[in-house]
């Protein structure tokens, strides 16, 4: 298999947990939000988690409960990613939240119950290909069910911005 | 096989002309109007200057640009600028911009016709739920909405559908904007995830298109994908003179699955207020009586249109608000019908401050920025932390009981005022 994600689309870091029902204002507050990017990414999840933004480090998860990221459309996925988010699990995500985090090439798996399995700090391990997801602290594995075909492609390119540009010829309304 | 309105109107809008779809399946739908607003435009364009020079949108006037949601004027020198690339690049593309002073893009989409009976709609905001009102599909797409400037169509999971009915006859003194956060309460914020909600029963089909909004435009707050009220005549007679495209009406066929079903019967229901700081937080209005506000709001895209603003005139007309209370009309639209009522006269005369049609204090973002400490009470959907300054807190309530509020500086009963009127 061809991969461009990780180590064969194996990716590894420590968790960030937060509950249910998380809406995307207390990831990305409007307040911050609007001060523009540098300064949102001094408080982003501090609301949820107060150490997050000091002590998040690159290919961390960040996982969630049921309905995560509601509310909002603000593209909450972004700037997780930019942040260093390597991949979100969660027990179910709000529709606007999982297209955002796909169409900006951030890995997110529904694992529904599962996702109990999992506590903050613990070191997990996931392929981004084939949805196999290794609790390294409790040793504990999950399967979260892989992505169709046509999805793959938009995160493997890293978001829909760079699919689009991959795919140029078939865009005619791109120069 | 029974089909589901969202479902058929995906099967008819799919590029591959599909003639069976069940919940579950990828579906590529052609989209029949998309629009952005302010918030989010600013990361399409980027979008678009990263991946080329753009030569043009597949369909010029199915796409709109709406300035006037989150602000209804200028912040900073960089927002300015920031406008003005949106301005240029909406005249370079030949597309409509929805400028200052216009109003709520989704109220906007649905009184210009924009939206109607069995469209697929698309709008760069989590509220685009709020077209189902007309019986159209509406939901929202983020950057994706690059691929649908470029070619028109996105893909899409058909959803699985909840009915939820409503029956009775609301007491004085309780709407719609009550009825809903009572549901919210009851079912969860997260009881219908990336399902479609249709809306259905006596009470929802009694109500003035307007009144509707709030059901489906907060049909998100329960975590859906898209809502849909089925056209009736009151909707018809709505988009008689508003819609120039030709539409068919789409319905749920009788015997069509519902993957849940909930039965509400309101007619007992007192006023509801929601208490900060979650959209699911309602309690009867009794529990929070006396609750001091510092700042009232009256409008939002679920308490600012000309039937919401109609009701706290009826209770401000001749006395004087404690709070300090901003009225913002959904849209130029309720503004004018407000001018021609004699509505403005009556908020002015009781105190008020009147704003140009925007989203209002739901999020503070350019007029009505509260103090740490400080509490509001508004009409909106959502009263999360993050929303307005740290440490500040927000109520929902209709926009009666905010009138209400408004005149006693702590959370009052409107129906006290709404006995004395006569009508």
């Amino acid at each position: 298999m061809s991969s461009k994600i990780g180590d064969n689309g194996w990716i590894e870091g420590s968790v960030w947990k937060v509950g249910n029902n998380i809406n995307t204002e207390s990831i990305t507050p409007s307040r911050w939000l609007h001060e523009g990017v540098d300064v949102l990414m001094e408080h982003i999840g501090e609301l949820l988690i107060p150490d997050f933004p000091a002590k998040v480090k690159k290919g961390d998860l960040w996982v969630g409960g049921t309905n995560l990221g509601c509310s909002s459309s603000r593209n909450a996925p972004r700037f997780l990613k930019k942040k260093g988010i390597g991949a979100v699990l969660c027990n179910s995500a709000s529709r606007i939240f999982y297209r955002n985090a796909i169409n900006e090439g951030l890995p997110i798996f529904e694992i529904g119950m599962e996702v109990e399995k999992i506590n903050m700090g613990d070191r997990i391990r996931i392929n981004v290909y084939t949805g196999e997801i290794t609790n390294r602290t409790t040793r504990i594995g999950i399967k979260a069910k892989p992505y169709p075909d046509f999805i793959m492609q938009i995160v493997e390119a890293g978001g829909i911005g760079n699919y689009i540009r991959s795919h140029k010829s078939e865009y005619k309304l791109l120069k | 096989m029974p089909f589901t309105a969202v479902e058929k109107i995906l099967m008819q809008h799919s590029v591959d002309k599909l003639d069976t779809v069940s919940p579950g399946d990828f579906v590529t739908a052609n989209i029949d109007y998309v629009g952005f607003h302010e918030g989010n435009d600013a990361l399409v364009f980027k979008m678009f200057e990263e991946a080329g020079e753009l030569a043009g949108v597949w369909d010029r006037d199915k796409v709109g640009m709406f300035l006037s949601h989150h602000f209804c004027t200028g912040l900073s020198d960089e927002f300015a600028a920031n406008q003005k690339i949106a301005r240029e690049w909406a005249a370079r593309l030949g597309i409509r911009i929805f400028d200052f002073g216009t109003g709520i893009c989704h109220i906007l989409i649905m009184e210009e016709g924009l939206a109607y009976p069995g469209a697929l709609c698309l709008f760069a905001d989590s509220h685009a739920t709020a077209y189902g009102a007309v019986g159209a599909m509406s939901t929202t797409a983020g950057t994706e909405m690059v691929q649908v400037l470029l070619k028109g169509h996105l893909w899409f999971k058909v959803p699985t559908t909840h009915k939820y009915t409503i029956e009775g006859k609301a007491r004085k003194g309780v709407y719609p904007r009550d009825v809903v956060q009572h549901i919210v309460r009851e079912v969860g914020l997260d009881a219908s995830v990336y399902s479609a909600i249709e809306w259905d029963g006596s009470y929802i089909h009694s109500l003035p298109v307007p009144l509707r909004f709030p059901f489906s435009l907060m049909s998100v707050e329960l975590g859906a994908k898209c809502s849909f009220i089925e056209p009736d005549k009151i909707t018809l007679d709505y988009i008689d003179r508003r819609v120039k495209a030709p539409y068919e009406v789409v319905k749920t066929d009788p015997d069509a699955r519902f993957e849940k079903t909930y039965h509400f019967d309101i007619s007992d229901l007192e006023p509801q207020v929601c208490a900060p700081s979650s959209p699911d937080n309602t309690k009867p209005l009794s529990e929070t009586l006396g609750v001091k506000i510092d700042q009232v709001c009256i409008g939002t895209c679920t308490g600012g249109s000309i039937d919401d603003l109609r009701e706290a005139a009826k209770i401000l007309k001749g006395r004087r608000v404690k709070a300090r209370t901003l009225i913002i009309p959904a849209t130029r639209e309720a503004n004018l019908q407000c001018a021609a009522e004699g509505l403005l006269q009556i908020f002015v005369e009781s105190g008020c401050d009147l704003y140009p049609p925007f989203c209002g204090t739901c999020q503070t973002l350019c007029v009505g920025h509260l103090a740490p400490g400080e509490v509001q009470i508004h009409p909106g959907p959502r009263n999360w932390q993050g929303r307005t300054a740290e440490g500040s807190y927000s109520y929902l309530a209709s926009p009666a009981t905010c009138a209400a509020t408004a005149i006693e500086g702590h959370i009052a009963d409107p129906r006290k005022y709404l006995q004395e009127v006569k009508e």
